[in-house]
């Protein structure tokens, strides 16, 4: 089999990519001079797939929090669980579930050409029972209950339902305790079967490893299945936010603030070009060296917990900033004011060029983590990205770019999610 | 690998250098004893950070950093058995992969670093007052933010109560009210204590060859009339009476933490057989505690234990339904008895010492090379991950019994849900 080669020379490394008969891709990224090695096996099917494709077209609705419930479930075997197995080899297993995908992993400096014989196996071997279903609610109910005293958790879950009406992305990821309890052991092997057939997914590895030992381990554990890539519904929401406040009262000692504009996407997912872009715009306006940041620092309105992120999947698209603050109404009209105001004027091309650079460097930086290189080329992969593409991106990023995706903020998109302290005595 | 030196009187250098990495590292930590200002010092570390001469404040240094392609720079404070440590981070992309040719960020991140270090933004004995107030203000915060997370505030409260009497009871800023009551002349004795008295070890990753690096900080030093101080950190191997203490919190999820102590008489003491006991009972996913508290009686999501060799004691925590306090706690000492009564097989300590080699050997990032090194600050000799792994090697099944049979439980701590707080969501 042959596989391509992707060269990155200011790097110095390769990505190389096979699509293996049974039809799963496989990148794998060699690190000679590494210890460890990372594999990640993953599938594209996460918490916001909350309705699959049936044979006529159709699609079904599903409970929430089925992925999330499935890679609990997935590490059981008849026999040994995949936490056994990876005890004989000594690799470090584990797993999770964000908005769009399930990911299994592990990472070793011995014995990886087993380990990832493990890993192929157990993600390819389905097996529970109603008993160990109903075990696993216990756990996952346990699970769901922490995220609910955690305060940047809920803020962000919270503005998620204020700004979207009908996307499964405004849904805790777990699932909630009564979405749970719909699932049993049936059910899960009938999303399994849609969901876990090779097309559908991908392995990256990363680390000490020789591509050609890698692809015989394929070879000797794959077994093609049926079925296709899960093709997602995409549907169209209006920009315009369900409530423009959402308030929760929690045990923590000072207010918690998230504001988020929605981004009005007709077509569901947002270019690579455009994410960074939207990331330097992101920096040059909420950055530790922005003017917006230091004025409400000097104002006491926050303080250095204060965070941006662009999120970004099928289907939705918001920018959001928030924090700690004494006073989260006044922080949100100074940033919705400044927001107007450089929406107006551009953004500075000083600070858009300091934003850009320090994002550069982020990106050089994943390079030397097995672990983030493996995640990151999955993310590529599901993005229909090609590997390095995002350095290319980002040296011919331009500051009309990232002023375009700027003026796609609109105040009247935007929503605030607040935590206020519940005291003791309360 | 690591070239471990002396440059100044308790000041140490270590370098690894390789071009292995796209990014370097470098970090100062600096070891105090307890019994000193813990608050000034920790509201000092804070303050270098914030600016120094050469970039007088805040935004200055901060363009500077954004300019060496997003460096970063965090000071932080923590506990080292009964030390005080402070430390200064920074880390930036190597100078092979700088857009522009021949940009020296390695060097120049030392550079901040010694700035920060040797010509804060200081005028006539005091700190700059603003620079003081603002990271006051912060380090305010943070201690009071640290109810918002009820695990790690949970953990901590568990190694107060257990730790009373002791130094490590304390936090490593002291309290509140002595940050409060800080002023910038305060911070300028803290800086002059610090330089003069602190064990130091300077830790540097990358693929330059360090020279630079050890000529700036061994200058810095120089100018410096040192003093290390001595530190020693209390082992009590005997458990006092038990105590338990139970806090009330509209939550919806309790957490339990157990305190125990270890019987171990010094960091090195049954090293290896205290990783190994800990590993068996609740270090990992194939370990007693996962095995039973979780996945057989489905009690909670999380369930570990820790032991903390540096003070020789041992915690486990886990989050659990306020009413199942005495299950979880009657379970978390059935495990540790099966681990007395060597319930456990040789395959299993095999796959401890597994599982503890691919921990320790797994040191490809230029953060985690720096971070094992600079935290054996104290220690007179400086183990490699190798080295420390044959430790485990050794071990024997008897060794580890024993081991188990010295820990003994002291403190319950106990977050409960308030009434009517529970279930609903």
């Amino acid at each position: 089999m042959k596989l391509k080669e992707y060269r990155n020379n200011l790097l110095s490394e390769s990505v190389f990519h096979l699509k293996h008969p049974t039809g799963l891709n496989i990148f794998i990224l060699p690190k000679s001079g590494y210890t460890t090695t990372y594999a990640v096996f993953a599938t594209k099917y996460g918490s916001i797939d909350t309705s699959v494709k049936k044979a006529d077209g159709a699609y079904e609705t599903i409970p929430e929090g089925t992925a999330h419930f499935l890679e609990h479930k997935l590490f059981e075997g008849e026999e040994l669980d995949a936490f056994e197995q990876f005890a004989k080899t000594g690799a470090s297993a584990n797993a999770y579930t964000s908005f769009d995908r399930t990911a299994y992993l592990f990472s070793c400096n011995e014995n990886f050409y087993e380990s990832l014989g493990i890993l192929l196996d157990f993600v390819q071997k389905p097996y529970f029972t109603q008993e160990t279903v109903e075990k696993e609610q216990g756990i996952i109910g346990q699970e769901i209950r922490m995220y609910k005293d955690l305060a940047d958790w809920e803020v962000m879950f919270n503005l998620l339902s204020a700004l979207y009406y009908e996307h499964p992305v405004r849904v805790d990821i777990a699932g909630t305790q009564e979405s749970i309890a719909k699932i049993d052991a049936n059910l899960l092997y009938d999303l399994y079967r849609s969901f876990y057939n090779l097309n559908n997914m991908v392995l990256c590895v990363c680390g000490n490893v020789d591509c050609e030992k890698v692809i015989a381990v394929a070879d000797e554990h794959l077994e093609k299945t049926d079925g296709v890539s899960n093709e997602r519904r995409f549907v169209y929401e209006s920009p315009k936010p369900v409530q423009t406040l959402v308030e929760e009262n929690l045990s923590v000692a000072q207010k918690q603030f998230l504001i988020g504009y929605k981004e009005d996407r007709k077509t569901p997912e947002v270019s690579l070009a455009d994410e960074i872009a939207s990331q330097v715009m992101l920096e040059t306006l909420f950055g530790i060296t922005s003017p917006l940041f230091n004025d409400l620092l000097s104002q006491k309105l926050v303080d250095m917990s204060f965070y941006y992120e662009f999120f970004n999947g099928f289907g939705y698209a918001c920018c959001m900033a928030g924090g700690t603050s004494s006073n989260p109404e006044k922080a949100a009209e100074i940033i919705r004011k400044t927001v107007a105001e450089t929406v107006k004027t551009g953004l500075d091309p000083a600070a858009f060029e300091r934003a850009r650079r320090k994002l550069y460097g982020s990106m050089v930086k994943m390079y030397n983590s097995v672990e983030g290189v493996s995640n990151h080329l999955m993310t590529m992969y599901f993005g229909g990205c090609k590997p390095f593409e995002e350095l290319e991106v980002c040296r011919n990023l331009t500051i009309e770019r990232a002023n375009r995706r700027l003026r796609k903020l609109k105040n009247s998109y935007s929503a605030l999610s607040i935590i206020n302290p519940l005291s003791q005595e309360q | 690998m690591a070239n471990v030196r002396t440059i100044a009187d308790g000041v140490r250098l270590c370098t690894v250098q390789t071009d292995k990495f796209k990014s370097a590292v470098i970090s100062v930590t600096l070891a105090m004893p307890m019994t000193g200002s813990l608050s000034a010092n920790a509201l000092l570390i804070k303050v270098l950070r914030h600016s120094c001469k050469k970039y007088p404040d805040f935004v200055r240094l901060n363009k500077k950093l954004d300019e060496l392609y997003g460096a970063s720079l965090s000071a932080e404070f923590s506990k080292n058995g009964e030390a005080q440590i402070l430390r200064l981070f920074a880390s930036c992309i190597d100078d092979r992969f700088a857009l522009e040719n021949g940009e020296k960020i390695t060097v120049s991140c030392a550079e901040l670093l010694c700035g920060m270090l040797f010509n804060p933004d200081v005028k006539k004995g005091v700190f700059n007052a603003e620079a003081v107030n603002e990271e006051k203000r912060f380090l305010l915060q943070e201690i009071e933010e640290e109810i918002n997370d009820k695990r790690s505030y949970a953990a901590k409260r568990c190694i107060e109560i257990l730790c009373r009497n002791e130094l490590y009871g304390k936090t490593p800023y002291g309290t509140k009210e002595e940050v409060e009551a800080l002023t910038p002349e305060d911070l300028y004795e803290a800086w002059q204590n610090v330089l003069k008295q602190s064990t130091v070890m300077i830790t540097c990753v990358s693929s330059d060859d360090g020279k630079r690096v050890e000529k700036l900080f061994k200058k810095g030093f120089s100018k410096i009339e040192r003093q290390p101080a001595e530190i020693t950190t209390e082992f009590r191997t005997r458990a006092g009476r038990f105590r338990r203490v139970e806090e009330k919190f509209p939550v919806n999820q309790g957490k339990l933490v157990l305190g125990f102590r270890t019987g171990k008489k010094n960091k090195e003491d049954d090293f290896g057989a205290y990783v190994l006991m800990n590993d068996i009972f609740g270090g990992n996913v194939y370990s007693k505690l996962f095995m039973n508290v979780r996945e057989k009686l489905s009690l909670c999501y999380y369930c570990w234990a820790r032991v903390i060799s540096g003070k020789g004691i041992l915690t486990v925590d886990c989050g659990i339904d306020t009413e199942n306090e005495k299950k979880a706690t009657d379970e978390i000492l059935a495990q540790l008895k099966a681990v007395c009564d060597g319930d456990f097989t040789d395959d299993d300590i095999k796959a401890s010492v597994m599982g503890m080699r691919e921990r320790w050997l797994s040191m490809d990032s230029p953060g985690a090379i720096c971070t094992w090194y600079s935290t054996q600050v104290l220690d007179e000799i400086i183990y490699t991950p190798e080295e420390r792994v044959a430790m485990l090697e050794k071990v024997t099944k008897k060794e580890i019994c024993a081991a188990a049979k010295r820990v003994k439980l002291e403190a319950a701590y106990m977050i409960s849900a308030q009434e009517g707080q529970t279930d609903e969501t």
